[in-house]
């Protein structure tokens, strides 16, 4: 009776961690124009992403962000959809730059889009891959920006769907597996066979997994460190605000300042230190900012002090004239100001 | 060579995995099969509980992280927790009064399990990590030596979990293996089936119960073996005069 309790405990807790995230789906339909860009080694072209609400959710604050491979990046980064209504489209224009370096010949290349969507008071941030195939030819001189080749959206659509599908149909082989691998347990106990069914579900899993570049996630968020998401600080989700005396502050300032803002995607403390630097630059026209994705430019992090013993640590606000940095969020408003009052 | 002398070398070799990031390797695509936590400075590895609370949160089917599991429940299962956690390791290093389990609060660990993945689904947030011991002990406070954490309220959490776990363990051997591990839960549930498994043979059981003395988990290894409080330390095969508790690698005999 006990092992039985057991097994079934074991099998609910398996399915629990599954389908729990299963619970979250994508409300979002992607697809890319033109389905195959051309671009050359040094050069730029544009591409136009469509992006449709299937769901009768609201989806907030979609931004996209280059995921690999190296060689290539979003420049100038695009602009964020605040808000995409209900069965509504919308498409977002993005330029991608190559390097001089950048692999040629016909290259896979992965954006991350991200996104939130709530359903009452439960609200969920959600990172959808999103594909696009880059012909890269050699470098063909000094102006080698090579113009939007309009094509269709048809593939783009159908490779979204059919990754869904995969998902679906994996997800089903995986669960049949284990679940075939529990019938055997109780009615014959052949451990033999047990192993390789559960061989065989372990070995499908994880190749779909990696096919689907989950381990390129797993290790992003190893690599990067939320002061907030493992407990060094409390999360701050309020919008931020600044005092009179921290704006009589900031008003008075008079040296030009660039500040450099690290986030994470999924951190949570993050749009906090964006909105609060927002702020401040709004109140005074010499601090400018950009806000960098420390995922995606690991390089630039560790070039400006944000990382502590190899780890990218997130929200990290860089002072370009004196190369300070303030990690977190905690009284940032105060550490901010007293930073942009500092002299280079 | 003794089970408990090979048991060391290879907790050593787990623990020099965990801190392998001194050498300036930074963070690779692999799963540490045992609590370890990725915020950890020296970290090379990712957490499992710290991941899957994470794809819960970004609603990822965890494919990989699934895959991996199911790798690690086939190779040794609780066994990883036995023999290559780090924090199971210094559960062994405090362990200084051996009691029987409670059968009961043993459960206790698949509900912290499935409170995790509530918890990141509920309130959008790695609420585990936020209470686990091993980062308190791994990222809190190295990170308070870096310049990256302060003395504030959720450090002070962070402690608290870490003393009352500290106790625990000195009170009770492998208490947190025992009774509150998550990631022990997940392991735990391919204990019947993993290749390294205990085998005892009941014909030259002469019933003395030395075994159950030297079990540092607090089982009967006699009848529990192949439950999901076995850590396959080996313990109990030192421990048995007439060998009829045997560590072994490989398919098992079918019943």
């Amino acid at each position: 009776m006990r092992q039985a309790l057991a097994i079934l405990l074991s099998a609910l807790v398996l399915l629990a961690s599954s389908g729990l995230a299963w619970s979250q789906e994508e409300i979002l339909a992607w697809s890319v124009e033109p389905a195959a860009l051309d671009v050359s080694a040094g050069g730029r072209a544009v591409a136009r992403v469509r992006i449709e609400n299937t769901s009768a959710r609201e989806a907030d604050d979609i931004e996209l962000a280059w995921a690999g491979p190296e060689g290539f990046s979003l420049d100038p980064a695009p602009a964020s959809v605040l808000v995409l209504a209900p069965f509504v489209s919308t498409t977002v224009e993005i330029t991608v730059a190559a390097t001089a370096s950048a692999p040629q010949g016909e290259v896979q290349g992965n954006l991350e889009a991200i996104y939130t969507y709530c359903i009452d008071d439960l609200c969920y941030q959600i990172v959808a891959p999103v594909r696009l195939t880059l012909r890269v030819a050699p470098s063909t001189g000094p102006t080698p920006d090579i113009p939007v080749d309009a094509g269709t959206s048809a593939n783009g659509e159908i490779e979204t769907l059919g990754r869904g599908a995969w998902s679906a149909i994996v997800f089903g082989a995986v669960m049949l597996l284990l679940g075939l691998s529990g019938f055997l347990w109780w009615r014959t106990r052949h451990r033999p066979a047990l192993v390789a069914l559960l061989v065989i579900a372990g070995g499908v899993a994880l190749g779909f997994g990696v096919s689907l570049d989950q381990h390129e996630q797993a290790q992003a968020v190893g690599a990067v460190l939320c002061t907030s998401c493992v407990g060094i600080e409390t999360v701050e989700t309020l919008a931020p605000r600044l005092s009179a005396a921290q704006v009589a502050a900031v008003e008075r300032l008079t040296t030009p300042t660039e500040l450099l803002v690290f986030y994470a995607p999924w951190c949570r403390s993050c749009p906090y230190a964006k909105e609060l630097v927002g702020l401040v630059a709004a109140h005074n026209g010499l601090v400018r900012y950009r806000l960098v994705n420390a995922e995606v430019e690991r390089d630039l992090a560790a070039q400006h002090g944000v990382t502590r013993a190899g780890r990218t640590v997130v929200p990290a606000i860089v002072h370009l004239g004196t190369g300070k940095v303030l990690f977190g969020v905690e009284d940032l408003g105060n550490r901010l100001v007293s930073l942009l009052q500092e002299a280079p | 060579m003794r089970i408990t002398t090979g048991r060391r070398a290879v907790q050593g070799m787990g623990v020099v995995l965990g801190l392998f990031g001194v050498t300036g390797i930074g963070m690779t695509h692999i799963l540490f099969p045992g609590l370890h936590c990725y915020a950890c400075p020296w970290a090379i590895t990712v957490c499992p509980v710290g991941l899957v609370q994470n794809l819960v949160i970004f609603g990822t089917v965890p494919f990989f992280w699934v895959g991996s599991m199911i790798v690690y429940g086939v190779v040794a299962a609780r066994g990883f927790c036995g023999w290559f956690c780090p924090f199971g390791t210094l559960n062994d290093l405090l362990s200084f009064r051996r009691a029987r389990i409670r059968s009961s609060l043993s459960y206790g660990k698949f509900l912290i399990l499935l409170g995790t993945l509530v918890g990141a689904w509920a309130l959008t947030d790695t609420v585990f990590c936020k209470l686990c011991p091993a980062a308190s002990l791994e990222a809190s406070i190295p990170y308070l030596f870096l310049g990256v954490a302060k003395v504030n309220g959720p450090f002070l959490i962070h402690m608290a979990t870490l003393g009352a776990t500290l106790l625990g363990m000195v009170l009770i051997t492998r208490f947190w293996c025992r009774y509150l591990c998550p990631m022990g839960a997940i392991l735990a549930l391919f204990n019947r089936v993993s290749l390294l498994h205990l085998e005892w043979s009941g014909a030259e059981c002469t019933g003395c119960e030395t075994c159950v003395d030297a079990c540092p988990m607090g089982i009967d290894p006699r009848q529990e073996h192949d439950g999901h409080n076995c850590i396959k330390c080996g313990a109990c095969t030192e421990s048995c005069v007439p060998d009829s508790l045997a560590l072994r690698y490989g398919p098992r005999k079918a019943p």
